[in-house]
């Protein structure tokens, strides 16, 4: 007949085996949430000039509609259009790794992404519209070698888009050290 | 002693519970159709012959080809098609056929814009049997998953059935 | 294990495997010279894919038994005299399996080979995924190894 003192701590160690399992449970559902706050934009502000985010001060330098004959004459099938986009970093800091994992995409008011031209694509095209001109790097090449506190830099990206997108982009940018927050600049074509 | 031991246990078990209910939930509340597809032509043949490079290929096979026409569309985010599938009667899984590689129109799987719809073919090859109900099984993963695929249920009595079926540059 | 006569079909599980003749060849399948200072130790055989999916899995089906340091085979689809990708299930076909050794290597009168199966589980222990496990050696054939086949240029 096992003591009542023994009896107890049965029933004590009982209880505590789903208390455990539930922290278990709870550190793990922490640990996804750290993850995918860590990866997702989940807060978006417009740009604001001269306010620092990831260490520096961004403007939109350049945003060029191609396609549609206008600019340039290339003109693509139906209502495939290429977006090229630039954007001016001026380092406010030591930048060191606060550009890794770097995300720039065009958004829309309908809640549609699309992500950048993979660089090889990108390459390519600069040379097509520009056989002259040096290719300006994505955001991942300059992300690995950032400006000094006070120098400056200008990355930029190239993504296929409908027509009827054009109106209403935004360039939206990331930063795996800014993430959940992400700052978004209107791009105004037409 | 005993009501502080109870308490933990209830609200333990009920964290347990709660834990339970979450990890069963079904994925397709995160479908919610992240691309759509449209077929716009099925062909059932026994020879296929196409020219990559300009070199003449012919490919025979004991069962049939089968060569879908489809029209795929991203709606929300940049995505690719990594896996294509026609699932058979007897409900066997049949692969994209590489023996078909270096034809015309194939279904690039390169990059889906949103917005922008994107035309191609996909070609099986299955036996002649699995050709009585067929499921076209599309996925954004290497290999179907439940949250990730579009099944579309091909219509038997519109497949066009040919001897020969060449593959141009302007389709089929 | 079951000593096997060529021709027979042997079930392996993912795939049955009947071996029909084995030979030296000068080129392999797909019209291509071997290498000079390598010949190519060429099996026949009919594979067919007993699965639910499409699968290319059939390498590791075959062991050579009396043969030194064989390396990685190719496989190649008689029908195409091309590679061989995934095979279809329930689709049966003639394959070509080529193991490129060193010319000088000496070879033995008859080809050991040995089947290795494996068994379908419906969950495995760390996913609970279906599959197939626990690979087996299933049959051995002996093929006579006839020397000087492949045409010449």
């Amino acid at each position: 007949m096992a003591s009542r003192r023994e009896r107890r701590f049965w029933w004590a160690s009982l209880a505590s085996l789903p208390v455990l399992l539930a922290a278990n449970y709870a550190i793990d559902a922490w640990r996804n949430a750290e993850d995918y706050v860590g990866r997702n934009e989940l807060r978006v502000s417009g740009s604001v000039d001269g306010q620092t985010y990831a260490k520096a001060s961004w403007t939109l330098n350049q945003a060029r509609l191609i396609g549609d004959g206008r600019d340039g004459k290339i003109t693509f099938p139906g209502q495939m259009r290429l977006v090229v986009v630039r954007l001016a970093a001026k380092a406010e800091d030591d930048v060191g790794q606060s550009w890794t994992q770097c995300s720039l995409t065009l958004t829309d008011p309908k809640g549609r992404r699309w992500q950048p031209l993979n660089f090889i694509l990108s390459n390519d095209l600069s040379r097509d519209l520009d056989p002259k001109a040096t290719p300006i790097d994505g955001c991942d090449a300059i992300s690995r070698q950032p400006p000094a506190k006070g120098a400056s830099t200008i990355m930029e990206e190239k993504f296929v888009v409908p027509a009827d997108a054009v109106p209403s982009l935004s360039a939206q940018l990331s930063f795996a050290s800014t993430r959940p927050d992400a700052i978004s600049f209107p791009l105004r074509l037409n | 002693m005993i009501r502080l031991l109870l308490s933990l246990l209830f609200g333990g078990v009920t964290a347990l519970l709660l834990a339970f209910l979450q990890s069963t939930t079904p994925s397709y509340a995160i479908l919610s159709r992240t691309f759509s597809v449209k077929v716009a032509k099925v062909l059932r043949t026994k020879t296929i012959a196409f020219a990559p490079y300009g070199k003449s290929i012919e490919r025979q096979t004991e069962g049939v080809w089968l060569i879908v026409s489809v029209e795929l569309q991203s709606n929300y985010d940049t995505m690719t098609i990594q896996a294509a599938a026609i699932e058979g009667a007897s409900g066997r899984l049949y692969r994209q056929s590489h023996r078909a590689d270096g034809a015309p129109r194939l279904m690039p799987s390169k990059d889906l814009q949103p917005g922008l719809p994107t035309t191609g073919i996909f070609i099986f090859e299955l036996p002649e049997g699995e050709t009585s109900d067929m499921t076209l099984v599309l996925s954004r993963q290497p290999s179907p998953q439940l949250d990730s695929e579009i099944r579309v249920k091909l219509d038997g009595a519109s497949v066009e059935t040919r001897d020969r079926v060449e593959i141009g540059a302007n389709g089929v | 294990m079951a000593q096997v006569k060529p021709g027979k079909p042997v079930d392996a599980g993912q795939w049955m495997v009947t071996l029909n003749s084995s030979g030296i060849a000068t080129e392999t399948p797909d019209g291509r010279r071997v290498p000079d200072g390598k010949k190519a130790l060429t099996l026949d055989l009919t594979l067919e894919n007993m699965t639910a999916e499409s699968s290319n899995l059939y390498r590791d089906a075959l062991k050579l038994e009396n043969v030194a340091n064989p390396p990685v085979p190719q496989f190649y689809l008689v029908r195409d005299s091309d590679l061989l990708w995934d095979l279809q299930p329930m689709m049966p076909e003639k394959v070509k399996v080529v193991w490129q050794l060193p010319a000088t290597q000496a070879l033995p009168k008859a080809l050991s080979v040995v089947i290795v199966g494996t068994t379908y589980k419906p969950k495995d222990n760390l996913y609970a995924a279906p599959g197939w496990f626990n690979p087996s050696d299933v049959a051995r054939i002996s093929l006579p190894l006839s020397v000087s086949q492949g045409a010449g240029p």
